[in-house]
């Protein structure tokens, strides 16, 4: 009898407990995104920005080559963009020249030096400079992720000069130089 | 005689008393002992002081508590590159058995796409999408989408449904379920629109997705 006293307890104790609830179980989503360094023009997103100065006649009246060519030139701007912390710029200059003949006295080529300024996030932002009569400024870490914002790339040029400052510039239809600036996400 | 009037005593006074402990029922009018007596049939002019059997109703109840798991669990490693200039979406499937009413919820590591670089002025390190959840019930399919940021692990508060851990009383509600396909967790973005610059580099984000029955 006290044998089925004890069964009866069990059976009460059982029956008195609710079914168990399962806790909360998981799923995991891992995701993985990636964006590549990279540099773009704005606007138009493309690789190349530019633009052409027409600087019209070159000589002053006595022949030399004008001393108001940097103010001329003034300050063109860009607005590039890039995704590194750590782009880096190269600026290569060639020298207003022309295919005609020159000869003592005179001179078929105008030098100057090109001095590209760079708005960033940082303090370091050139100018990066290159003077026509020099090798190119190899690409150069600018220091800081270039600023996100418009006009962030600034273009001057200054010491426009003839071999000798007496030189007198070859007549010709063209003279043709260029600054090549490159500016790269490393 | 003595010793079988005794035991049959110490029986339903035992066995009383067991309930009265396990069972602590409320519906039970009184847990007084009860002392029935033995008849002794020799003793037939005997006044016994109580009753000759004692009397014992036991309500029993009974519950089955809600059960609920993943058939299949949304379990997947994603990757997008450019996610920048390029829109992506993924949809992750899962098959829930969910025997009640139940809720889901999910929570973000990173409340986005996070690089661990140093996003300066202008950058960002982080890249926004959305996390949709569309799941099949006996009642129709269920649907709730919220910017990742909204599940962010590190957020309090959230206008969310299915912000957090599951439990009884946090998640987005599902009727019943067991074993409907068609249910999936959807995560997306477009191309990334700015102004800031996403920095360059790998993005990472994990979301925790969990099921529990619903109160």
């Amino acid at each position: 009898m006290k044998k089925i006293a004890l069964i009866a307890m069990t059976a009460a104790a059982a029956i008195a407990s609710p079914a168990m609830a399962q806790t909360a179980v998981t799923g995991t989503i891992n995701l993985t995104g990636s964006v590549a360094a990279k540099c773009f023009v704005v606007p138009g997103s493309g690789s190349t920005f530019g633009e052409t100065v027409a600087f019209g006649e070159l000589a002053q009246a006595d022949g030399t080559v004008r001393t108001d060519l940097a103010t001329a030139f003034a300050t063109r701007s860009a607005t590039v963009k890039c995704t590194s912390a750590a782009p880096t710029i190269s600026v290569d200059s060639t020298a207003l020249a022309t295919t005609a003949p020159g000869g003592a006295g005179y001179d078929n080529s105008i030098d100057f030096t090109a001095s590209v300024a760079v708005t960033t996030t940082g303090a370091n932002a050139g100018p990066f400079t290159n003077d026509s009569a020099n090798a190119a400024l190899a690409a150069t870490a600018i220091g800081s992720p270039l600023a996100n914002s418009a006009s962030n790339i600034n273009i001057t040029t200054s010491n426009y000069r003839t071999n000798t400052a007496t030189d007198l510039l070859v007549a010709s239809p063209t003279y043709t130089g260029s600054i090549v600036i490159v500016i790269a996400p490393n | 005689m003595l010793l079988g009037r005794n035991s049959a005593e110490w029986i339903v006074r035992g066995a009383t008393a067991a309930l009265a402990l396990t069972l602590a029922h409320p519906a039970l009018a009184s847990t007084a002992p009860v002392t029935a007596y033995f008849r002794d049939p020799t003793l037939i002019s005997y006044v016994y002081p109580g009753p000759a059997n004692a009397i014992m109703q036991i309500p029993v109840t009974a519950s089955i508590g809600g059960t609920c798991g993943f058939a299949t669990a949304p379990n997947a490693t994603l990757f997008h590159a450019n996610i920048d200039t390029t829109g992506w979406s993924d949809q992750v499937p899962f098959t829930a058995e969910c025997t009640a009413p139940w809720r889901i919820a999910v929570t973000s590591q990173n409340g986005a796409l996070k690089n661990v670089g140093t996003a300066t002025a202008g950058y960002q390190n982080k890249a926004p999408y959305t996390v949709s959840l569309n799941v099949a019930s006996d009642s129709g399919t269920v649907s709730a989408a919220c910017p990742v940021a909204q599940i962010d692990q590190a957020v309090g508060s959230s206008p969310c449904t299915f912000k957090g851990t599951a439990s009884p009383t946090t998640g987005l509600v599902i009727p019943r379920s067991f074993g409907l396909s068609g249910s999936y967790i959807q995560v997306a973005a477009p191309a990334y629109a700015g102004p800031d610059l996403l920095i360059s580099g790998t993005y990472n984000d994990t979301l925790t997705v969990t099921i529990s029955p619903a109160s």
